[in-house]
């Protein structure tokens, strides 16, 4: 809490995001709500306030209705595409019914005519963001303390895990390596009614087939060679607690087999026994593999899949979900800070912006790492864009996503024809096959800046 | 009758505005230059806008005379009533001339 720069889920509940085209309201406004102790972002237009959004997801927007060009009832439904659940707040000047009516359909939280008492805006944005909290819930130590996110995808995975966490129910987790697989089925554990029983994790897929076999169910001694001592599988080391089986698409299917009459019967036997053990254990699993599919190819078993997939969770990449990256970053950084307790660092604005505009890949471990080398490698306190731009260079190279190696060639080839053309926007575009608007779009996307090639030429 | 006279020329406002007050009437002076010239096209659309887009500022910031003045300033526009708009902007110009302004102490 007393951490400024942590920034968790719960002072993203209190951000506003105001958009008003008048700068005089705008300020007024602004003031209220943060008097108010809102943390307010302001924008003079919509289309900056969608760019504002993607990157720092607010917990509420304000906007005025009328806006030249582009309306805050555009503005509405463009959010509302985005995510759903999104609280909008539309102040108009003149109170149109046909504008009401439509801002309605469109899911606006409030509708609220100008003008408007600083009292009365504050208690409708409390009232909002009390409902919404209630969904959020995430406030001291509950649910998924230790899960930081801002994004609406993590908002809506994290809830539902915390809404099965309390029932028995077998989840299945989806999501590519280092998404936080394990991370969230911790914390079902931790929300969960056996929180004060064991949480016991495997990675099936890294033991060979007959060692699996043993850790899972245990054995007796002398049931095979080298079986020199009797074993306790894992089912029954979590008894009471929940066992986490991590990589389960890669379980052979001999073992599936066992595997599922365990889940079916709720006992034991371990290898070499004559009798089951009953256990009571609740069995979260997680794939980065596509299990569906392997079903259908015959590499997994449908019956189990069926049972271990009663409520499936998938977990977005990171990539889906920029606008964790900083509260990711100030959380990995934070930690290492306590950890040195005399060498207290932070990231430089434009290393902060470097981060975000990179193409990180979907892997929070691998942003955990560039985290940690930065904070290695940097001499003083400040941890310099510079720094960062070489730690993404040297970033190992898992094979990217075909949508990540696009984004990377696009950038790549970006900067080269910039630095062809010195930063002449307008031949770039012409190179690239582009009219100017759309080419701006695509430096924008990148975050690149001809004016900076032109500074290197002179 | 319903004539535009400048009133209120002392408003009471809390110190937190103080910061924002001045770029407020710069803004507000700048609305007159564009008024004025709308006035001198015959454009009373954007009148209209200019009154009514005032009319909710000045009221949240407290600036009761200027909001009425604006009210008046959209009226006159809506009816293409020339001579009408012209007071109101003459008395928008004074109002931004004349008004004091008294901050109400912080801890209040
Ligand atoms: N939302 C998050 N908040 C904080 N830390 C996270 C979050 N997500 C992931 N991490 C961290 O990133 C690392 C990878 O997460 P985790 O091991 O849960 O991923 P995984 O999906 O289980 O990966 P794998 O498939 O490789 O097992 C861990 O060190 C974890 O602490």
């Amino acid at each position: 809490m007393t951490e400024p720069d942590l920034q968790t889920a719960a002072d993203a509940a209190q951000r506003v995001l105001l958009v008003d085209d008048d700068p005089d309201y705008l300020a007024l406004v602004a003031l209220w709500l943060s008097e108010a102790g809102f943390v307010v972002d302001t924008t003079p237009d919509a289309e900056a306030a969608l760019a504002r959004i993607d990157i720092e997801r607010p917990a509420v927007v304000v906007s005025d209705v009328m806006m030249e060009g582009y309306d805050g009832l555009r503005l509405l439904s463009e959010i509302h595409r985005r995510d759903p659940i999104m609280p909008v707040v539309l102040l108009t000047g003149s109170a149109r019914i046909p504008d009401a009516v439509k801002a309605a359909h469109l899911g606006v939280s409030a509708f609220l005519t100008k003008p408007i008492e600083a009292q009365a805006l504050v208690a409708e944005l409390q009232g909002i963001l009390r409902v919404r909290g209630s969904v959020d819930a995430r406030s001291g130590g509950s649910f998924g303390a230790g899960i930081i996110f801002r994004s609406a995808g993590m908002h809506e995975v994290v809830e539902r895990a915390r809404m099965v966490a309390q029932f028995d129910t077998t989840v299945l987790l989806t999501g590519e390596t280092g998404t936080g697989k394990e991370v969230l089925a911790k914390a079902i554990h931790e929300g969960s009614p056996r929180a004060a029983g064991p949480f016991v994790s495997i990675n099936c897929g890294a033991i060979p087939e007959q060692l699996l076999e043993s850790e899972l169910f245990g054995h007796e001694k002398g049931a095979f060679t080298g079986a020199s001592a009797r074993h306790t599988g894992l089912f029954q080391a979590a008894d009471g607690g929940t066992l986490f089986l991590d990589e389960i698409g890669d379980m052979p299917l001999a073992l599936q087999a066992k595997l599922l009459r365990v889940l079916q019967e709720f006992e034991v036997r371990p290898v070499g026994a004559t009798r089951s053990i009953p256990i009571d254990v609740r069995v979260i699993s997680a794939t980065h593999r596509d299990l569906k599919t392997m079903v259908e190819d015959e590499g997994f078993r449908g019956d189990l899949y069926y049972r271990l997939n009663v409520v499936p969770l998938q977990l977005p990449p990171l990539r889906d979900r920029r606008e964790d990256i900083l509260p990711l970053v100030d959380f990995f950084l934070e930690r290492l800070n306590r950890r040195v307790a005399k060498q207290v660092k932070r990231f430089a604005p434009d290393a902060r912006e470097t981060l975000l505009k990179a193409g990180l890949p979907g892997n929070i471990r691998q942003l955990q790492n560039l985290v940690e080398r930065c904070y290695v490698l940097s001499g003083g306190d400040m941890i310099t864009a510079a720094l960062v731009g070489e730690a993404l260079d040297e970033m190992p190279g898992d094979v990217p996503t075909l949508d990540a190696a696009k984004q990377a060639f696009e950038r790549r080839y970006l900067l080269s024809l910039l630095r062809t053309t010195a930063g002449n926007v307008a031949t770039a575009a012409r190179l690239a096959g582009r009219n100017r608007t759309e080419f701006y779009k695509l430096l924008d996307k990148h975050g690149l800046e001809p004016k900076t090639f032109r500074e290197q030429k002179a | 009758m319903n004539g535009p006279r400048a009133e209120g020329f002392s408003v009471r406002l809390p110190a937190k505005l103080r910061p924002l007050v001045p770029a407020f009437l710069e803004n507000r002076a700048k609305d007159l230059g564009l008024a004025q010239d709308a006035l001198a096209q015959g454009d009373w659309d954007t009148l209209a806008a200019i009154g009514h887009r005032t009319f909710g500022t000045a009221s949240s910031y407290g600036f009761v005379g200027l909001r009425d003045i604006a009210r008046r300033l959209e009226h006159a526009a809506g009816a293409q009533d020339r001579a009408l708009v012209q007071a109101c902007l003459t008395a928008w110009g004074e109002y931004l001339q004349q008004v004091e302004i008294d901050y109400a102490s912080p801890d209040r």
